[in-house]
C-alpha cells in the first residue's frame, strides 16, 4: 500500500494533551479508535472535516497537526 | 477487533461453508425441473441455516459489547464498504456475463440459476474478504 504524502503529529499532540487516548480523541472527533490509529500510522487519509476537527480538538492550526512531506512532490 | 469486523468475518465464514456444502451435495447430473426442485429445497435449507447461524452470534456479540454494536459507522468504515462493494460488483458483472454464455451453451434453466447463484456468492465473498482485509491492514 502506498504511503500518504503527508505526516502528522497526532501521537505527540495526544501525549501533550494529558495522554489522551485514541478512543477519547475518536469520541471527540466523531470517529472510531481504529480510524484514529489508522490516521496516526499514515494508513488512512482523513476527510478535510475530520482533519479540522482533530486540529480544533488540540486547539492547533491544521498545518501543525498535518504536514506535507517534502519528498512527496 | 470492532463489532463490524467480527460480523464480516462471521458472515464470510458462514457463506463460504454454506455454499461449499451446497456445491458438494447438489446432484450436478440432474437437469430441468427435477434439478430446479432440488435447487429450491436446498436454497431454503441454506437460507434458514444461515439466518440462524448468523443471528445468534450477532445477538450474543451485541449483548456482550453493546457500545461497539451501537457505534455509528464513521467515514473510514464507509470508505472500506464502498471500495469492497465496487470489487464485489465487478465479480458479479463478470459472473452474470458468464451466465449468459452458460444459458446459450446448455439451454438449461437450473444450470443458469446455479451459475447466477455462484456469481452472487463469489461477489459476496470478494466484498467481505475486501472488507476484512482492509480492517486487518488498518487502512
Amino acid at each position: 500500500m502506498a504511503r500518504l504524502p503527508f505526516s502528522n503529529d497526532i501521537r505527540t499532540l495526544r501525549f501533550l494533551a494529558g495522554e489522551m487516548t485514541q478512543g477519547e480523541l475518536g469520541d471527540r472527533v466523531g470517529v472510531t479508535r481504529q480510524t484514529i490509529a489508522a490516521i496516526e500510522q499514515g494508513k488512512y487519509s482523513p476527510s478535510l472535516e475530520v482533519a479540522f476537527r482533530i486540529a480544533r480538538t488540540f486547539d492547533k492550526p491544521l498545518e501543525t497537526v498535518f504536514a506535507w512531506a517534502d519528498d512527496a512532490g | 477487533m470492532t463489532f463490524r469486523e467480527k460480523i464480516d468475518w462471521l458472515t464470510l465464514a458462514v457463506i463460504a461453508l454454506a455454499f461449499a456444502w451446497y456445491a458438494m451435495v447438489f446432484p450436478w447430473g440432474l437437469t430441468g425441473h427435477p434439478a430446479l426442485a432440488v435447487q429450491g429445497g436446498m436454497l431454503i435449507v441454506v437460507a434458514i441455516a444461515m439466518t440462524i447461524v448468523l443471528t445468534i452470534p450477532a445477538i450474543a456479540l451485541a449483548i456482550h459489547r453493546p457500545r461497539d454494536a451501537n457505534a455509528p459507522t464513521d467515514e473510514r468504515d464507509r470508505t472500506i464498504t464502498r471500495r469492497a462493494a465496487t470489487r464485489g460488483y465487478y465479480v458479479l458483472i463478470v459472473g452474470g456475463a458468464c451466465c449468459f454464455a452458460l444459458g446459450y451453451a446448455t439451454g438449461d434453466l437450473a444450470t443458469v440459476l446455479n451459475g447466477l447463484l455462484a456469481s452472487i456468492v463469489a461477489a459476496e465473498l470478494v466484498r467481505l474478504a475486501s472488507q476484512v482485509s482492509a480492517y486487518r491492514r488498518g487502512e
